[in-house]
């Protein structure tokens, strides 16, 4: 009994003893961190002074969201950038939980990596995280998604709402609604309503929709979660209550896969011009939707592109680090463009996937 | 010498976890880069307190042998409904918003903890099912909620008051007092109640428990009713440190949650266990992940390390329960 009386107490001890630890370093941690910012401000601010720091040197730390085909291109495009510049890249994955990531860039700063390259999960809780690892003279620059309620090194982001907007208009502009008797009766699937980019993407499917009464008709909305189980149960009860359904809006190629078994079970997975094709719109332009429309059953493909941001992210971090003068300001967005199956010989071969396909 | 032998070996058989605690603290102090800071304590501290509280709750539930799902969903749906409280009923008085969204948070908690209670008690429905329903229940509301009623991913804008208790900037040790605080709370419960008594008899034998005149169901309801609070109070660290109230908090924290209870060694058939092993778990989870994230491993070997070592720890409580009750019996025949 005194032994197990003995070993709680040693425990006790042990976290007393950890927790005064950070007790007494609130003000040391503070001194060093500006020591450290003090150094890597020295060694940054001057760039005449020709000390440009050595790519070889560095290690880069980088937290994504979660993984789909749209973000492996990503984290493609910064292994590669980095591999070419001789940088080391240590690569975490939230998991779509924002607790996590805070704690990922706990352990990065901790790690004392030179720059953080971050794909927020969520845009207000990772605001503390970006503070913090600015505050320890970490340069973070951001990519994909922004910060909300901090001021990162950079911004890299993908203008969602515009695209999805974009490409549902260009659309309703082309040859494929002209001369159309009745509207469009229309589906949108949904990913996961705590994800900043399915909500913009839901929106201004939504906004396109209703700006043009005359070509599209909203029959459902169907949540999927980013979940391919759920999209193809929603799909496929939607699709049994409402069997003339000539459209469908999705925001990922993600859900292409249950999007295809869908309208399979009904017989209305055809090729283009065939009779009984239902028309897909979407957007990532995975290699899983440019095949879609290499193959002519998907209307049209809203890419952005997803290796770039990955590059970028990379490269600024080091001009960053370099001290180099910033001229295109602290946000910068991604190129977006949309490839369809009319001007797909021209522009697919700008996707980042294009090399991929079959 | 053959007593201490006895004791010690009792104290390993209690807290099998304790030595694989002190071999990732080796490990991280002898292999790990940037393991020995202080930022980095503080770190491990604050990430302890993530889980902590949380995980404490749950040992109550799994002394019952029971399960109860819903424990994320509490997390999202005080979250979401706090920080609401917090924002928008209150965007003049924040320390009276504070409060009033700390309340909330726990009211939220204790309405899952008597609907998963009662329905365990009274219906007579298996926990896990019971709360299996409150989880998705709670789910789908924090995600309207949040999304739809209010149109927002997330409820950024707290109080300053609010997101001390998060452990921001100076104030990093307000977590780390409050996780104590409600780990030593659990503890006091368990060991020095006859509630807890109760508790332990309950999980060991429910039978045995009602013929000596315990209370079974009382005890089974307040289980439910203890791990839906505690829940609540990691939901207003967990607010607190995000900054922002969101209908996906601790979505993917509940095989955390359960490898801390597991691995910390509180029996999966109940009744043997505790919050001291909690902590321990709890502290283990940590700093694995933490040490792993510092040598740059990549997500999917933890995952896999992790995985590794529940199966690891669930073969030794195994092999430790024989002995267990051999040591049980040499200290009783002294």
């Amino acid at each position: 009994m005194k032994k197990k009386m003995l070993s709680v107490i040693l425990a006790a001890v042990l976290m007393l003893n950890m927790a005064a630890c950070g007790g007494q370093e609130s003000g040391t941690s503070g001194e060093t961190a500006d020591t450290e910012e003090s150094g890597s401000d020295s060694e940054t601010a001057d760039p005449a002074d020709s000390t440009a720091v050595a790519a070889e040197d560095l290690t880069f730390g980088v937290t994504v969201s979660f993984i789909t085909g749209y973000y492996s291109a990503m984290i493609d495009g910064i292994n590669e950038t980095a591999e070419e510049m001789g940088i080391e890249i240590v690569l975490l994955n939230a998991e779509n939980d924002s607790t996590k990531q805070a704690q990922q860039m706990e352990n990065l700063i901790a790690q004392q990596v030179d720059a953080i390259i971050c794909n927020p999960e969520d845009s207000v809780a990772i605001a503390a995280s970006v503070q913090k690892a600015m505050d320890a003279g970490i340069p973070v620059v951001m990519v994909d998604r922004i910060v909300d309620g901090a001021t990162p090194s950079k911004q890299i982001i993908n203008n969602s709402y515009d695209l999805a907007y974009q490409l549902v208009e260009e659309f309703s502009q082309s040859e494929d609604c002209a001369n159309l008797e009745a509207p469009l009766k229309t589906l949108v699937m949904v990913g996961s309503m705590s994800d900043s980019y399915a909500v913009n993407c839901l929106n201004a499917m939504r906004d396109a929709i209703a700006a043009y009464p005359d070509t599209f008709e909203l029959v459902a909305e169907i949540p999927g979660d980013w979940n391919q189980d759920t999209a193809l149960k929603g799909l496929q009860n939607a699709l049994s209550a409402n069997d003339d359904i000539d459209l469908i809006l999705t925001p990922s190629d993600m859900y292409l896969p249950c999007i295809q078994s869908a309208l399979d079970q009904i017989g209305a997975w055809k090729q283009i011009g065939e009779e009984g094709h239902v028309m897909v719109l979407s957007m990532d332009g995975d290699s899983n939707g440019l095949q879609a429309i290499k193959d002519g059953y998907v209307e049209a493909d809203a890419v952005i592109d997803a290796q770039v941001c990955g590059q970028w992210g990379v490269e600024y971090a080091y001009k960053i680090l370099n001290g180099e003068e910033q001229e295109d300001g602290a946000t910068i967005d991604l190129p977006g463009f949309i490839v369809t199956y009319q001007n797909f010989e021209e522009m697919a071969p700008k996707a980042y996937s294009y090399g991929d396909l079959t | 010498m053959k007593k201490t032998g006895v004791a010690v070996k009792k104290v390993i058989l209690d807290y099998p976890i304790a030595l694989f605690v002190l071999l990732a603290v080796l490990f991280g102090v002898l292999f790990v880069p940037h393991f020995v800071s202080v930022y980095n304590m503080k770190n491990i501290c604050l990430q302890l307190c993530d889980l902590l509280v949380i995980a404490c709750g749950y040992t109550f539930v799994e002394l019952n042998a029971g399960t109860d799902l819903s424990c994320t969903s509490i997390l999202a749906v005080g979250s979401v409904v706090g920080a609401y409280v917090m924002v928008f009923l209150f965007p003049e008085a924040p320390l009276l918003g504070t409060v009033a969204g700390i309340v909330t948070i726990l009211f939220v908690g204790a309405i899952f903890g008597a609907i998963n209670g009662l329905a365990v008690v009274r219906l007579k429905m298996p926990s896990f099912i019971a709360s299996m329903a409150t989880m998705l229940i709670g789910a789908a509301f924090a995600t309207w909620f949040a999304s739809f009623a209010l149109g927002k991913t997330s409820i950024g804008g707290l109080p300053q008051s609010f997101i001390v208790l998060g452990g921001s900037g100076n104030y990093f040790f307000v977590p780390i007092i409050i996780a104590l605080c409600m780990w030593g709370l659990a503890d006091f419960l368990l060991k020095r109640t006859k509630f807890g008594r109760d508790v332990y008899s309950v999980g060991t034998n429910p039978k045995a428990a009602h013929i000596s005149g315990i209370k079974v169901k009382k005890t089974v309801f307040w289980m439910f009713m203890l791990c839906a609070l505690f829940a609540a109070v990691e939901s207003i660290l967990l607010t607190a440190r995000n900054q922002a109230g969101m209908s996906n908090l601790g979505s993917t924290m509940f095989l955390n949650i359960v490898s801390a209870v597991v691995i910390g060694g509180t029996s999966v058939s109940g009744g043997f266990g505790g919050v001291r092993q909690t902590f321990l778990g709890s502290l283990f989870i940590v700093l694995i992940n933490n040490a792993m994230n510092l040598i740059g491993v990549e997500w999917y070997t933890i995952m896999l390390v992790q995985g590794l070592l529940i199966l690891l720890a669930t073969i030794l409580d195994y092999m430790v329960k024989n002995s267990r009750y051999r040591v049980k019996k040499a200290v009783k025949e002294e």
